[in-house]
């Protein structure tokens, strides 16, 4: 599904560049739950970002499914992230002045599925992830881990082949962390490809595989 | 997808509720005052658009060129055989109406005695050219001699509720004149008001019996070019190109018209008149288009303030919606999707504005009414034209507050926004939002200067030494004693009264033009010289003493030289002038060669017409009768009691009701004109100045807002109340600073042009332009000082934890 070959990525700061990411080679399969592991500024993010199209590598060739990422025009990038992509988000970037149902509508919305269609998307949505009942409160009467809840949710209402998450429980508590891997890993039995990006060893054992990163060195890939 | 947009602007407004309230309000009220000028505007340039052809229809005025160095002289009078003549000459013209003023007179019936009416002398003609639609009667009924028309408030105010057709009232104590129409009330924006039409035939007729009064314009016979009397308008036929006609017309007065070279005859539209027409004999007091436009550009100052601040706090706020943004962005909006929904709020807000400033306008409407005196109208449901300004308005300034934040903060990558603070995302709306702030200030520093300029100066022409007194004058329309002794024992009862200092009577008060004499006589002139166009006023002995005019040369006129009382003359400045004369004593003058005396002293100019026009020549005769203006000088204090004491003396000794008024009114209202501009501009300023503080807190709170965590630190690590404070403040009066740079030289030159239009005129000083700008200073910092000394003070824990 998704092919990597010699991705780097550096900003330049002076006459000097800074290298985030090194020469990364990797393959990643439908289906798989692949954890991106790696101290602080290991360039986790960046590799995520890149993934999911929202960051252009410097350098280096990115395929994702037939398609030639590298080649893409920024259009055509993001018709195709908002095909295949969810994205989740450590702070979980829900829109303040949206309740939890207009909320995971606005994807929807977007890709122009019809009112009926969409009506029926949500509640079952809403049903599956248990928060019917919080349908019509604002980001800001959640906790965290419902927060988080209702950002998973959004980033799968639309079907899409590839989660990104970038340190999901990074501001939530264990319990409230436990749930939302719990979660991840239901999504995943049912083919879901993930991909999340976490300090947290605890995270990294519900997922199949685990990928190293270190000063933007690919160090490891069990 | 619009539901969606809809939502989060509304939640978006009500979560920032204080900032959305300076933003819509400070909107509102600049829309408001937007929409208030534009009525004022549409009230003033819809005079006497009411007559049907309103654009056909053009008046005959005199343009005196006899001073070669100073502008004509306009005067709206015109031979009196011209009307006549068009009608046969010029088959372009389907009507002339010529009529005469003939002023407050006096009009009797039954037991009441009104001074204010207004009468003219008209032809039936006079509705051919002009549209007053007639409740009873018409316009036949004005063939006939000694017949009036009344208009419906007039019958209202003699007759009551009975019907006046066929009654009689009496005129002055002249004649009688059978009321024979009832017209519908005069339009408020007509620059021609009556309460009685007479039948030209009754002047006729009346002259023809009794060859006398009516001042020396009739002692001369009809037919006569040299006679200049009455109005004289007329209506050209549709197919007609009026400067085609105009060209033929100045060819054919030319040949007509050969009495006084350096007067000229030209033609007016009438729909001119209320801003243009400016000069002596005008039918009422104009309004001027110079100050219509002044007018205009400050609503265009306020609407631009006011946009300029939505802008800028829309453009400040939607900072805070980066993140919303963001988050579109990465679900799949589209750049254009995310420009119209910003666009499409920024519109739908000032909709709802409108509205808020529709309410405004109809609460505010009735106090600017009473500030500017008129009656003005806002009615937009009713009127397509209202409606579609509006419209049009909000469209407009929603556009063009929404397109800069639309563009700028969709033109951001989703990532930039999404990873929290990247180069840039700050940066750029700042440069464009002190842009902002500064030209708000340079506008309401330069509104501040101009109207500070403006007071002044139009202070200074109010309060100009009009060079007669003014103050303490009672004036008493002296009409209505059956016998003189009745007047004299009214005159002395008054000045038994310790409150009474003086009393003076003449033809005309002082700021009013007496007759105007085209033919006057002088010492050493040629018959064929063109002479000088004078005015000329008959006075009582104390005239001078009473209103301290000066005498500049010779001797007042006085008891002991008998002969004063017969052909004696006092000239005024600009009457030697006009002749040529270093000195006037002992020569030969008349106002006409019948009435030849000699001048036995020189006056002072003083302005018996406003100060916007030069003093005319002027020729003042002693009389003793028809001095029907009386002017009483009193003690300031006890001004009631003294005021019921004429009032019931006046009772004991004339048979018609007491009518007085405060002579210093009578000359604020000459200058109502000035008095509006002053007003509006006052107001506006103070509106501008509102508005520009408003922009400040707005952009002052959310600086601080956006800014809480810095604050914080900076408190961490020592810094003082004081100092971040300062820090804060600093950033705004800085603006207002440069501000003043800009505007300072921008309304020097803008002040300096326009008082170059006044005659009289006052001297730009500096200190206007320093106190300005301090005045602005202090009220930025003050704005200001509030927020920042309030977000210095926050504990710099709570702020910190949040992060």
């Amino acid at each position: 599904m998704i092919q990597l070959r010699n991705i780097t990525r550096y900003y330049a700061s002076g006459s000097l560049n800074t290298y985030v990411l090194r020469r990364i080679n990797l393959d990643i399969r439908e289906g798989e739950f692949v954890c991106v592991m790696g101290p602080s500024g290991a360039g986790k993010s960046t590799l995520l970002n890149i993934i999911g199209m929202l960051d252009d590598a410097s350098e280096g060739e990115y395929h994702f499914l037939d398609y030639n990422v590298h080649n893409l025009k920024e259009k055509q990038r993001s018709q195709l992230y908002k095909e295949y992509i969810g994205f989740v988000f450590q702070s979980y970037h829900l829109i303040d002045e949206l309740t939890v149902y207009e909320n995971l509508e606005t994807p929807l919305l977007y890709k122009k599925v019809k009112s009926s269609q969409r009506k029926s998307m949500v509640c079952d949505t809403l049903d599956r992830f248990q928060i019917v009942g919080k349908k019509d409160l604002f980001p800001s009467q959640l906790s965290g881990g419902q927060q988080q809840l209702v950002g998973i949710a959004r980033a799968i209402i639309a079907e899409p082949k590839l989660i990104l998450a970038d340190e999901p429980t990074g501001n939530l508590h264990s319990e409230e962390g436990k749930k939302i891997m719990e979660l991840f890993t239901r999504l995943n039995e049912e083919g879901v490809t993930i991909i999340q990006a976490t300090h947290s060893e605890q995270n990294a054992s519900y997922s199949k595989r685990i990928i190293y990163l270190k000063d933007g060195w690919l160090v490891d890939n069990l | 997808m619009i539901k969606n947009y809809f939502k989060v602007a509304l939640r978006n407004l009500i979560r920032h509720k204080s900032f959305s309230l300076i933003n819509i309000a400070g909107l509102a009220v600049g829309m408001a005052l937007c929409l208030m000028i534009l009525v004022y505007i549409r009230y003033e340039l819809s005079y006497d658009r009411f007559h049907k052809d309103a654009d056909d229809i053009y008046r005959v005025i005199l343009e005196n060129n006899f001073f070669e160095h100073s502008d004509s002289l306009f005067l709206n009078i015109a031979p009196l055989p011209l009307a006549e003549a068009m009608k046969e000459d010029f088959p372009e013209i389907s009507a002339v109406a010529q009529f005469g003023d003939e002023g407050q007179s006096l009009i009797r019936y039954q037991d009441k005695a009104l001074f204010d009416n207004r009468v003219f002398y008209v032809e039936p003609s006079f509705f051919d050219v002009f549209s007053f639609p007639f409740l009873a009667g018409n316009p036949e009924v004005l063939e006939k001699p000694y017949r009036a028309v009344i208009t419906r408030k007039t019958a209202q105010k003699i007759f009551g509720d009975d019907n006046p057709i066929g009654k009689s009232v009496r005129y002055g104590s002249v004649f009688d004149l059978e009321i024979s129409g009832i017209l519908d009330d005069i339009p408020i924006n007509s620059h021609m008001n009556f309460d009685f039409l007479v039948s030209m035939e009754t002047r006729r007729d009346y002259w023809h019996e009794n060859v006398t009064g009516g001042g020396m314009i009739s002692l001369r016979g009809v037919g006569d070019w040299g006679i200049l009397s009455g109005k004289t308008y007329f209506k050209l036929r549709k197919d007609c190109d009026f400067n085609a006609f105009e060209k033929k017309f100045q060819s054919w007065i030319d040949g007509k018209y050969t009495e006084v070279k350096f007067m000229k005859f030209i033609l007016q539209p009438m729909t001119d008149i209320h801003l243009q027409g400016r000069g002596g004999f005008e039918l009422e007091n104009n309004s001027d288009l110079r100050y219509v436009i002044f007018v205009s550009v400050m609503a265009l100052l306020i609407l631009v303030i006011s946009i300029f601040n939505y802008m800028n706090l829309s453009t400040a706020r939607s900072t805070s919606r980066m993140k919303e943004v963001g988050v579109r962005k990465i679900l799949g909006a589209k750049r254009f999707g995310l420009i119209r929904q910003f666009l499409g709020e920024s519109i739908f807000l000032t909709l709802f504005t409108l509205l808020l400033s529709v309410a405004l306008v109809e609460l505010g409407l009735p106090y600017f009414n009473d500030l500017v005196g008129i009656e003005l109208d806002f009615n937009p449901l009713a009127d397509v034209y209202q409606m579609s300004v509006l419209i049009g308005l909000a469209l407009v300034v929603g556009l063009l507050a929404g397109v800069y934040p639309a563009l700028f903060i969709s033109s951001y990558k989703a990532l930039d926004i999404m990873s929290g603070n990247p180069v840039g995302v700050n940066r750029k709306p700042s440069f464009f939002r002190n842009g902002l702030v500064l030209s708000q200030n340079v506008i309401a520093i330069g509104l501040i200067i101009c109207t500070a300029v403006v007071y002044q100066q139009l202070t200074f022409i109010g309060g100009k030494d009009k060079g007669y007194e003014t103050k303490n004058i009672i004036a008493v329309p002296a009409r209505g004693f059956r016998m003189s002794k009745d007047l004299s024992s009214f005159t002395e009862k008054l000045l038994n009264h310790p409150g009474i200092l003086d009393i003076t009577r003449s033809l005309t008060y002082p700021f009013e033009e007496g007759g105007g004499a085209t033919h006057i006589w002088y010492e050493g002139m040629n018959a064929s010289d063109p002479t000088p166009f004078f005015v000329w006023t008959k006075v009582d002995y104390n005239f001078l003493d009473f209103y301290n005019i000066e005498l500049l040369e010779g001797r007042n006129f006085s008891r002991d030289f008998p002969s004063d009382s017969k052909n004696a003359y006092l000239l005024n400045e600009a009457a030697l002038k006009a002749l040529g004369w270093e000195t006037a004593v002992g020569k030969n003058f008349g106002i006409c060669e019948r009435d030849k005396g000699k001048v036995i002293g020189v006056i002072k100019d003083f302005h018996f017409n406003s100060l916007h026009e030069s003093v005319q020549p002027l020729a003042v005769k002693l009389s003793s009768n028809e001095l029907y203006s009386m002017s009483i000088k009193v003690e300031p204090d006890n001004l009631s009691n003294t005021l019921e004491y004429i009032r019931n003396t006046w009772k004991e000794c004339s048979v018609v009701p007491f009518n007085y008024f405060m002579f210093e009114d009578r000359i604020a209202e000459m200058y109502r004109s000035e008095q509006n501009l002053k007003t509006i501009f006052t107001y506006t300023t103070i509106i501008a100045l509102f508005l520009a503080c408003l922009g400040l807190l707005g952009l002052a709170s959310y600086t601080a807002e956006r800014r809480t965590r810095e604050i914080g630190i900076r408190k961490v690590f020592g810094a003082t109340v004081t100092s971040l404070s300062l820090m804060l403040s600093r950033q705004y009066t800085k603006w207002v600073l440069l501000a003043n740079m800009v505007a300072w030289p921008l309304a020097y030159y803008g002040m300096n042009r326009w008082l170059e239009t006044y005659s009289y005129r006052i001297q730009l000083s500096w200190y206007i332009f320093v106190l300005s700008g301090a005045v602005a200073l202090l009220i930025a910092v003050l704005t200001v000082a509030f927020q920042s000394i309030k977000s210095a003070l926050t504990n710099p824990v709570e702020v910190l934890r949040h992060e």
